[in-house]
């Protein structure tokens, strides 16, 4: 049955096409005229999201409905009916709940002057710097110093207690896009704490080397003195008050949660926190069964964790889909290419900026092409295609779309019309020409870019789409919570998975003496779908999608998917502040022990990032939390235990900010020391120079507690060993990627058929983990549900006759997708018959991804990489 | 424009970033002269010289190439050999003075305004050189 998903922000969207892929119809509700939420309003994010519109438009699946919203909810899992304002009714076996989020107003408080022309919200000065504005970001006039001010509308008891989470990050980004676009402009940032982990943390680095000024102070108004804008704030290292005049002040505003959350919560019975935020456990469950949330509508999160989340939702709300639709017999294109030209006119606009008409009879008048006609929008492509191929064409060119955007999407539509996926070629003259140039020479331009697609697609052949075999059973390489909650979602749906744990038992970091490790420990032992290997170290793992094999111990395991969440192990402090010497000194993974049978200490102090922000390791995330709320277990015990937190920043991300202020509250006495000006630990006394007070404290304390990080060298190892990448082994897999990567597909590895989830990723609090474990378990439940998994067709392809056996594309096919074979070849002789030898040639195997790396650089010119044929590319470039 | 040497370029791009780079300034607007006529291929990888060499002695009076910034091709290395064969190439170009008409360019999906910049600068620069001399019609 139906899901239905209220939200079309990214969150909505990103579950919507996961439900789709499963093969589960879902209804997409959209309060406002057109999807996308606030990602598109964020300063050139519209390139990522472009593709997932285009997605959702053209899926058959996904029915869009705009303008209007849920008035009523009636019935429970498996049976909801949704009323929405316009009268109609829907019903639903689960619903998706992606509102989002409100952002903080900050006119509300008349001192920051949002009324000042120059005084911008965040998100307003996304669309300042965005390329789509009228300058092409380039600031207005007379802007040449510019303050941003974090925290608006966050960390502050009277707007909202909560960290916001993504607004030290965005706002790094923003200064980027900024500096890239106005080089000139000096930058100031005033934060209380900078609250970012992996490539983030870098950006960060990168502005400070490149002058831009941040400023450890908190903001409380902008003062504005005939036009002109000024801040004043107190320089916490010197203890001084200082004021700097400014052109233009950016507010890094909170988010809170959406207005109309409440609502719909009230609607379905859904329970709130105390802020206003959807309650979930699982990272995504809401407390209605059936009923899941992802996105900004549970806590402030950044986009790649809202898609993890969605991705999540999307998996426990499917019930196993029905197959994918039968496809038409193709048909063989026999004789002359006979081409039909598809003019994708863009709701009619693209006539504004070229001359349709002059295009048209150019076209025309080329050899081969037999029909042209305009479709002004997507949805009407599909018919179009289909009656242009029943009139006769054989081979189709489509005028005004992307490669980049809509090849995919195109070639699945001439399949459907019955034509080989790989006679389409496109011409992008919208981007690339209609859109950036005078409309005369546009026009050329246009007329040229058609010629070469045609001449393209006449030497285009039909290629085989392989379908690839599947083995449906999942291997999860390692037991910890990411792992065991991966392997329980595959589980679900009925899929088979060995959990492979290299240690003697399940449970990782955390440990069986967590809760949660407990409870997900008795659930995967208990389940007879998941086979338990503990004490088991892979030694191989070969294969592709849909067909890997994996051997242990001389066993050998097929599965057709791979989850790796093998976790990061504790940095070990050995020689730091005197650890395994001085008993007193502990680590904090020590402490959350002991304090579950309960400490005895009049003093404890806790250094925190010992191995971790060090300039070669990154911040882990997790220590702060872990940190204060020991110290507030410490304090719930025994009041009047002094506990002194000596840190850097504190890291207590979005609703974590609650155990902050408890802390502080409680007594907890935080103190911070500069990057530079480590503490000391001599003689079982601790020296810090404190930047607050300007002066070096002196704690005796009872216990010494190091916050130590997270260390993933040696699992990255293993996993570039098994799998054949080549990662580097001392940060984490988000580290490496960043956020463009990551964003849409944040837990793909770099294999298909491969995906990540947990620390080795990135170090996470246990609730994001269980979201990315479910999130990497769905990715393989609609892996692993399909019959065959369609190959690339336009990959490699050698022509053994020619191949010398050089073994030269071997060495530098990225994926190893090359083998040397012992082939019996027929070679052709100018007199008599041919012989037949047997001699060792290249062969393409199954892991080939078509990047024609291969084809350029063999010295025979023996490999062919289809689609991307050399006289394809030699027939287009002759027409210049 | 007159008859002002309008010189032709051919641009090969990678289907992941600097194709994505060019969409990107089109989306944006941005305006760049029309002397460009891009072939997109899967990969920087897939730049065989042979191409450019074909395109200098087609007409073309330029060669532009973009690839994904080292470290981010789709393909994990494609745009290393790019490099080192066009860096190769260039050598052999030298030797006919052909050299500065190829360039190779790395221009991420959200580097539009780059793309924009890089072209023109090249439109330019090859206005300087004039017309290719190697260009069949005239040898
Ligand atoms: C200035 C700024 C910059 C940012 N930059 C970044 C960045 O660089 N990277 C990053 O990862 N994150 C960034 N973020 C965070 C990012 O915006 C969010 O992570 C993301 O947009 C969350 O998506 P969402 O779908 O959960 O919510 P939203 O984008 O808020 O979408 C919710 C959708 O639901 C709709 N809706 C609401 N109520 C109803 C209803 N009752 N019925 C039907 N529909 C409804 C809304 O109209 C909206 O379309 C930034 C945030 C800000 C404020
Ligand atoms: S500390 Fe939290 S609320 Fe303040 S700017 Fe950073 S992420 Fe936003
Ligand atoms: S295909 Fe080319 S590079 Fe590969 S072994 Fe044969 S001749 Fe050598
Ligand atoms: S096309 Fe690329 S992936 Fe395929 S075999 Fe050649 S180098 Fe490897
Ligand atoms: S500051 Fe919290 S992880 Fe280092
Ligand atoms: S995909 Fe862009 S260079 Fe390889």
């Amino acid at each position: 049955m139906t899901v239905c998903v209220i939200g079309g922000g990214i969150s909505g969207i990103m579950a919507a096409l996961a439900l789709s892929r499963r093969g589960t119809e879902t209804v997409l509700i959209e309060s406002g005229e057109t999807l996308g939420g606030h990602m598109a309003e964020i300063a050139d994010c519209i390139s990522g999201l472009e593709p997932k519109l285009i997605e959702v438009e053209a899926d058959p699946l996904i029915e869009v409905i705009t303008g209007v919203t849920v008035e009523k909810i009636d019935g429970s899992r498996g049976n909801f009916t949704l009323t929405l304002s316009g009268g109609r009714t829907i019903n639903a076996s689960s619903i998706i709940l992606a509102t989002g989020y409100t952002p903080f107003d900050p006119s509300v408080w008349s001192r920051y002057h949002l009324e000042h022309p120059n005084v911008y919200t965040s998100l307003e000065f996304e669309r300042v710097i965005s390329l789509s504005s009228p300058t092409g970001g380039r600031l207005p006039d007379g802007i040449r110093r510019i303050g941003f001010i974090q925290c608006i509308g966050s960390r502050d008891p009277r707007a909202n207690p909560l960290c916001s989470s993504v607004c030290c990050m965005y706002t790094a980004n923003e200064i980027k896009t900024l500096k890239a676009r106005n080089p000139d402009v000096e930058v100031y940032v005033f934060f209380m704490d900078i609250r970012v982990a992996g490539r983030d943390e870098r950006t960060i680095d990168k502005l400070k080397r490149e002058g831009v000024t941040y400023i450890r102070s908190r903001v409380p108004e902008v003062i504005t003195d005939d036009g002109k804008l000024t801040v004043r704030y107190e320089d916490t290292g010197a203890g001084e008050l200082k004021s700097l005049d400014l052109d233009a002040v950016v507010l890094a505003i909170g988010l809170l949660p959406s207005g109309s959350t409440r609502k719909l919560a009230e609607l379905a019975g859904l329970e709130l926190t105390e802020e206003g935020y959807i309650k979930v456990s699982d990272g995504v469950r809401t407390s209605v069964d059936g009923i899941y949330a992802c996105g900004c509508v549970a806590a402030p999160v950044r986009i790649s964790d809202a898609v993890v989340q969605a991705e999540a939702a999307a998996s426990l709300a499917s019930e196993d889909g029905s197959p994918p639709p039968e496809m038409p017999e193709l048909i063989e294109p026999e004789g002359e290419p006979a081409i039909g030209l598809i003019i994708f006119t863009d709701n009619g606009t693209l006539g504004s900026y070229i001359d349709l008409e002059k295009v048209r009879e150019a076209a025309l008048a080329i050899d081969g092409v037999i029909q042209v006609k305009e479709v002004p929008s997507l949805s009407g492509l599909e018919a179009e295609i289909a009656s242009l191929v029943k009139d006769g064409s054989n081979r189709i060119v489509v005028a005004g779309l992307s490669h980049r955007k809509h090849e995919e999407m195109v070639r699945d539509v001439v399949e459907r019309a019955g034509l080989n996926r790989y006679l389409v070629e496109i011409a992008n003259i919208r981007e690339h020409a209609a859109w950036v140039h005078p409309p005369d020479e546009a026009t050329r331009k246009s007329i040229d870019l058609i010629r070469m697609a045609i001449a393209k697609v006449r030497e285009v052949s039909p290629l085989k789409v392989e379908l690839l075999p599947v083995t449906r059973r999942a291997l999860v390489i390692g037991g910890g919570v990411a792992g065991m909650r991966a392997s329980l979602e595959i589980a679900s749906h009925g899929i088979g998975v060995y959990l492979i744990e290299r240690e003697e038992k399940l449970g990782g970091m955390l440990g069986e003496s967590n809760e949660i490790v407990a409870d997900l420990i008795k659930q995967v032992e208990s389940n007879e779908l998941i086979q338990v290997m503990t004490g088991a170290e892979i030694d191989r793992i070969e294969g592709y999608i849909g067909n890997f094999s994996c051997t242990i111990r001389d066993e050998k395991l097929e599965a057709g998917a791979i989850v790796i969440a093998t976790g990061a192990k504790r940095f070990e402090p050995a020689g730091l502040y005197s650890y395994g010497d001085d008993p007193k000194v502990i680590t904090q993974a020590e402490l959350t022990r002991r304090l579950e049978t309960g400490i005895d200490a009049g003093t404890v102090a806790m250094i925190q990032c010992v191995g971790s922000r060090d300039g070669e390791r990154g911040c882990s995330r997790v220590c702060c939390i872990e940190a204060v709320s020991n110290a507030l277990a410490i304090k719930e015990k025994n009041p009047d235990t002094e506990v002194f937190i000596l840190h850097k920043d504190i890291r207590t991300y979005g609703i974590y900010e609650k155990l902050y202020r408890d802390a502080r509250s409680k007594g907890v006495i935080f103190l911070r020391f500069d990057e530079d000006k480590p503490p000391k630990y001599e003689n079982g006394i601790v020296t810090v120079f404190d930047t607050l007070l300007g002066d070096e404290i002196q704690i005796r304390p009872d216990l010494l507690v190091l916050s130590t990080g997270l260390d993933v060298a040696d699992r990255m190892q293993k996993i570039n060993e098994l799998l054949g990448t080549d990662l580097p082994t001392d940060k984490f897999y988000a580290e490496v990627k960043g956020e463009s990567h990551l964003r849409l597909n944040p837990v793909d590895f770099e294999i298909d058929g491969t995906f990540i989830a947990g620390a080795i990723k990135l170090p996470k609090m246990v609730d994001e983990v269980i979201a990315e474990g479910i999130a990497a378990g769905g990715r393989v439940c609609s892996l692993l549900q399909q019959e065959a998994i369609p190959r690339e067709g336009a990959v490699a392809l050698v022509d053994e006759e020619i191949c010398s056996g050089c073994g030269i594309c071997v060495q530098i096919c990225p994926f190893g997708a090359i083998e040397l074979v012992q082939s019996l070849v027929e070679e052709r002789v100018t007199y008599g018959w041919p012989i037949t030898e047997i001699k060792e040639v290249a062969h393409v195997t199954k892991l080939c991804r078509g990047c024609g790396t291969c084809a350029s650089l063999c010295p025979s010119s023996a490999i062919r990489h289809q689609f991307f044929e050399d006289v394809g590319i030699l027939s287009q470039l002759e027409l210049i | 424009m007159g008859d002002e040497f309008e010189p032709k370029i051919l641009g090969f791009t990678c289907n992941w970033c600097t194709y994505a780079g060019a969409d990107l300034a089109g989306t944006s607007r941005i305006q760049y002269p029309p002397n460009i006529r891009i072939i997109r291929v899967m990969c920087s990888g897939r730049m065989d010289p042979m191409f450019v060499i074909k395109a200098l002695t087609n007409g073309a009076d330029g060669v532009f190439l973009g690839g994904c910034h080292p470290g981010d091709c789709h393909y994990t290395k494609g745009n290393y050999y790019a490099r080192r064969r066009i860096n190769a190439l260039r050598e052999i170009l030298k030797a006919f003075g052909l050299d500065e008409r190829v360039r190779l360019r790395w221009i991420s999906a959200s580097e539009g305004p780059q793309f924009a910049e890089e072209v023109t600068k090249m439109v330019e620069d090859v206005k300087k050189l004039g017309p290719n001399p190697y260009k069949e019609e005239t040898l």
